[in-house]
């Protein structure tokens, strides 16, 4: 019985995870059409946020708020610069994007060296759940998922900028026409989903070894979650975490997590052969 | 992109010359500089195979590398399990049939499942760390980390009466010289042919090919079939030229080739290989002292390259002025 429960809570913070880093990705990529290479590296920035602040002998909750501040920055820096001019070019933005990752992977390097930064973790101790010991940050993390989500479905569907966004997205020039700049639309939703990205690299930061590689592994991983999910839909993210993170934390009770890792990858590329528009899609 | 046909073929005088040059570029320069070529131009081929999908049919991978590990691998241990004499010749075959099973299974499941255009470059991309893992994973065969190394060294010639030791420069310098040249006709006459006009097709407009009657998802498994064989190929020929450990299959590996690529021109073949040339030979001068920098440089390349000079050094060479300079002239 304990080891149902513990992973099945282990299978939702893995999934809580994954929807987390995904949500910036699929924001970009349903406004946008782009696929947003550097997204890992932003999640990075706001691991190195929380570190820089532990440096600094400030409380990680600093880091917390710092981080999608300054990623989100980056972010409008970024599609200002860049990506605004590639946007009827998306296998170039692919490359341009896997670019600026490169780009901010060395400028970190050359900052903080090659080393590992650690953060101390934002709580600590453990609680009991259904009478079962559970590490604290970890429901920490499935709650604060559950926020970030609703926000950003509020967002989405409730406010008057949430409503732009979707009207840009099904009809660009039509919203053009009806008044709204649509370019000063693009730069915001870059900059919310950049600074997504951000807050969960600052979340996640207690939970993995923070250096300049490790964006790497969350962006497959959050590219997978929104391609199982149904590309470009928030509901998709949902589902794709769900499938992925319940997965893998299933596959890894079994067999080595490494291992478990090459399941779920070679998985993910036959479900989108039977569902080539993911769970969600039609 | 370039339409072949709207170009002169370059200057047969020229081309003469350079052909000449190459050949002569082991009596003249040392053994190290030679086997560096050597190694530059298994990377032009490289470069030439991801120009044939990247370039012709759209398909943007960004984990190539895996092939180029993979041929190399195959390599490797098909040497090491097969220790007789002609045993280089079925390892090569070897070299270039498992990448290109692995591109038909992936292709299969991808262009089959309708993933195209961006997406099919995400998933290569997942799949290069799970394809590392696997083969640090697995290290009875292939070394794990610490790499492949133990096995026999590859032969040219005719097995007991004459035989090349790949591992002199020379040897190893005509082998590629020869290969390269073979595999850009190959690539020539692939992309000029009507099966390459129908793959470029697809590149501008999959729909409307589709509505033609062609078999899109096939024609795309067949290039990429093809392509991913010949990335392998210049993997087994990078075996006695450098060492097969799973860095070969390195992320950054993979970003490198796609900037070899857009550096030397996308769809132009002959690019592949100015690409390789110009960024390897300019690595060779900068990065033994900066490896950060380096790779700093390498992204910003990218960025510059893809936002004001897309059509890179040849596409660029074969629409400007001082044209007649260089080896390619428009009509």
């Amino acid at each position: 019985m304990e080891a149902i429960v513990i992973q099945t809570l282990n299978g939702v913070s893995l999934a809580s995870i994954l929807v987390l880093t995904s949500l910036g990705l699929a924001v970009i990529f349903g406004m946008l059409g782009v696929v947003n290479l550097a997204h890992g590296e932003l999640f990075m920035l706001g691991a190195y946020a929380v570190a820089t602040m532990n440096m600094f002998g400030l409380s990680p909750w600093w880091g917390l708020l710092v981080a999608p501040i300054v990623v989100g920055a980056i972010g409008m820096l970024m599609e200002r610069t860049i990506i605004r001019w590639l946007y009827h070019r998306p296998l170039d933005t692919l490359l341009a994007t896997w670019g600026v990752s490169i780009v901010l992977r060395q400028v970190v390097r050359l900052i903080y060296g090659t080393g590992h930064m650690s953060s101390t973790s934002l709580m600590v101790g453990s609680t009991t759940v259904f009478g079962y010991e559970y590490p604290i940050y970890r429901l920490f993390l499935i709650g604060i998922t559950v926020v970030i989500v609703l926000v950003t479905f509020l967002l989405y569907f409730k406010t008057n900028f949430g409503l732009k966004i979707r009207l840009v997205i099904s009809n660009r020039s039509m919203a053009r026409a009806l008044g709204i700049n649509t370019s000063k639309t693009d730069m915001w939703a870059f900059g919310i989903a950049s600074a997504l990205g951000g807050l969960a690299g600052a979340i996640m930061s207690p939970l993995v070894t923070i250096d300049p590689e490790m964006g790497l592994t969350f962006l497959a991983k959050g590219f997978i979650v929104v391609i199982v999910g149904g590309i470009g839909s928030l509901y998709g993210v949902i589902a794709g975490g769900v499938v992925i993170g319940g997965g893998e934390a299933a596959i890894s009770f079994l067999l080595r997590p490494v291992v478990a890792q090459i399941i779920i990858v070679l998985l993910a590329i036959v479900i989108i052969r039977v569902r080539p528009k993911g769970i969600t899609g039609g | 992109m370039s339409n072949n046909l709207l170009y002169k073929q370059p200057k047969s005088w020229a081309l003469g010359i350079l052909l000449l040059a190459l050949c002569l570029f082991p009596q003249v320069f040392s053994g190290y500089q030679t086997s560096l070529l050597a190694k530059f131009l298994v990377f032009g081929i490289f470069a030439l195979s991801l120009d044939l999908i990247w370039g012709y049919s759209g398909i943007v991978n960004f984990g190539h590398a895996i092939f180029f590990g993979a041929g190399a691998y195959a390599m490797g241990i098909a040497l090491k399990y097969l220790p007789f004499a002609g045993a280089t010749y079925l390892a090569v075959i070897f070299a270039i049939l498992v990448p290109m099973i692995i591109a038909i299974l992936l292709g299969y499941f991808l262009f089959y499942g309708r993933v195209g255009g961006v997406f099919f470059g995400v998933v290569t991309l997942a799949l290069t760390g799970v394809v590392q893992s696997i083969i640090i994973v697995s290290s009875d065969l292939t070394g794990g980390m610490n790499g492949l190394f133990d096995f026999p060294p590859p032969k040219l010639g005719i097995p007991g009466i004459l035989e090349f030791d790949l591992y002199s420069p020379t040897v190893a310098y005509y082998t590629v010289l020869v290969s390269a040249i073979g595999c850009y006709l190959l690539a020539k006459y692939i992309v000029n042919s009507d099966f390459g006009r129908v793959i470029q097709a697809i590149r501008e407009d999959e729909d409307r090919v589709e509505f033609l009657g062609y078999n899109v998802p096939f024609m795309k498994v067949v290039i990429f079939a093809i392509a991913c064989g010949m990335a392998g190929f210049s993997g087994a020929l990078y075996v006695p030229l450098g060492f097969i450990s799973p860095d070969l299959l390195s992320i950054e590996r993979s970003a490198v080739v796609l900037v070899w690529v857009a550096v030397g021109g996308r769809g132009t073949l002959v690019g592949a290989f100015v690409g390789t040339l110009v960024v390897s030979y300019l690595q060779t001068f900068l990065s033994d002292q900066f490896v950060v920098l380096w790779l700093l440089f390498i992204g910003m390349l990218a960025i510059l390259v893809i936002l004001i000079w897309p059509s890179g050094i040849v596409g660029f060479a074969r629409t400007h002025p001082f044209k007649s300079l260089i080896l390619f002239k428009r009509s």
